[in-house]
């Protein structure tokens, strides 16, 4: 490779969180235990509007995205306009109101509301679900499978506080150190990203319209998007030097794929595994 | 809608109206499971979501046509066009975040 370090951070003198305190939220367990009772679920019709009811307005403003006389929204959903939705919270269905969305009023009107209604779960339907899912098939009580969810959230808190700490150092190198970029393998290395792209997912980057970049890659633009993909390359490359720099691995005669398949994260795991305390809060 | 199995039969009707969300998946695969439990989720919470599963054992057809080399394969449309896709396993925050730009 022709990019080379001018400078290299100290990996182990970056600071991270060493100490993490994990727990298990109630609210996580509640919608877990939802899987246990969803297929005995009602959906009612409801008067005052509450978090997770599913309603059905009709919107008159300025703003184009405000202004359809009948969408589905989901009260604290997040995904129409968080704004509006909390507004909604109090309100009747067969209301009229005016809520203000970016400075602008809005007029609401509640043309319908319904509300999903769960049952306290049982063994039996512990039992049910068990024996339809291989993952769960040992919780056969609502005491097994709850427990079988703390757990498996617990253990991807574990790896979260882990990964989380490697994140923090990475940083920490990447910031605090130097590279002298080698144009041509940043121009490189977009150039197979690109194609990996075509590869996966049948769209070439170059063709995509802004619609298809914002779903899928969070860009509006090409520039912008060219932008991202210079970035991370240097970030790509600059990993690779680094993690060549602590394996002692050559790099002149090498390409980034070559060295790439001779590494891995594993001094960066055991690092952090070695300097970090995660308690568990019950 | 809310969530229906797919045939290679029906699978273009299913797709060819509003926001639709394809779940290509395998039975036996672990990340497929873990992403039916968060389309099971986003169903719940939004029952006017259509959610549409692909068995790619039952469907050879429409799997090759996607040459779904992976799964979970996660297809988003929007009346009839592919907007995007999305292999492996994927969180419901990061669902909702997409659908944010293509549901409304």
């Amino acid at each position: 490779m022709k990019t080379y370090i001018n400078k290299l951070a100290d990996y182990r003198e970056a600071p991270f969180e060493r100490e993490v305190t994990i727990s298990c939220p109630q609210e996580y367990i509640d919608s877990q235990m939802k899987h246990l009772t969803r297929s005995h679920k009602k959906n009612v019709p409801v008067k005052i509007l509450e978090k997770g009811d599913v309603t059905v307005l009709a919107l008159e403003s300025k703003l184009e995205k405000f202004n359809r006389p009948s969408v589905f929204v989901t009260v604290g959903g997040g995904i129409f306009s968080p704004e509006l939705e909390a507004q909604l919270i109090g309100h009747e269905a067969g209301e009229t109101f005016t809520a203000t969305v970016d400075g602008e009023e809005v007029r609401v009107t509640v043309k319908q509301a319904t509300r999903a209604i769960f049952p306290e779960p049982t063994d039996e339907m512990a039992a049910q679900y068990a024996a339809s899912h291989d993952d769960y098939a040992d919780c056969t009580t609502v005491e097994k499978y709850k427990e079988k969810i703390v757990n498996d959230y617990l253990e991807q808190e574990r790896n979260g506080a882990l990964y989380g700490g490697m994140n923090q150092i990475l940083e920490y190198v990447l910031t605090n150190s130097d590279w002298e970029f080698d144009e041509e393998e940043l121009q490189a290395w977009i150039a197979e990203a690109k194609a990996e792209y075509l590869q996966e997912t049948g769209k070439n980057l170059e063709d995509m319209t802004r619609e298809e970049m914002e779903g899928a890659l969070g860009v509006s633009t090409h520039e912008e998007m060219e932008k991202v993909l210079y970035s991370e390359a240097e970030r790509t490359i600059a990993q690779v030097l680094w993690r060549a720099a602590v394996a002692g691995q050559e790099t002149a005669d090498k390409s980034i794929y070559e060295l790439m398949d001779e590494q891995d994260w594993d001094f960066l795991e055991n690092f952090v595994k070695e300097n970090i305390t995660v308690k568990e809060e019950k | 809608m809310a969530t229906v199995y797919a045939t290679d039969e029906n699978y273009q009707q299913l797709v060819s109206e509003g926001v639709v969300l394809v779940d290509f998946f395998g039975k036996t695969c672990v990340p497929c499971k873990m992403l039916a439990r968060v389309l099971e989720e986003l169903e719940d919470e939004f029952p006017f979501l259509n959610i549409v599963k692909v068995d790619v054992d039952d469907c050879p057809k429409t799997s090759h046509e996607f040459e779904i080399n992976g799964i979970p394969d996660l297809y988003y449309y929007k009346d009839g066009k592919v907007i995007m896709h999305e292999a492996g396993s994927v969180d419901g925050d990061y669902i909702r975040e997409k659908l944010t730009n293509i549901l409304y």
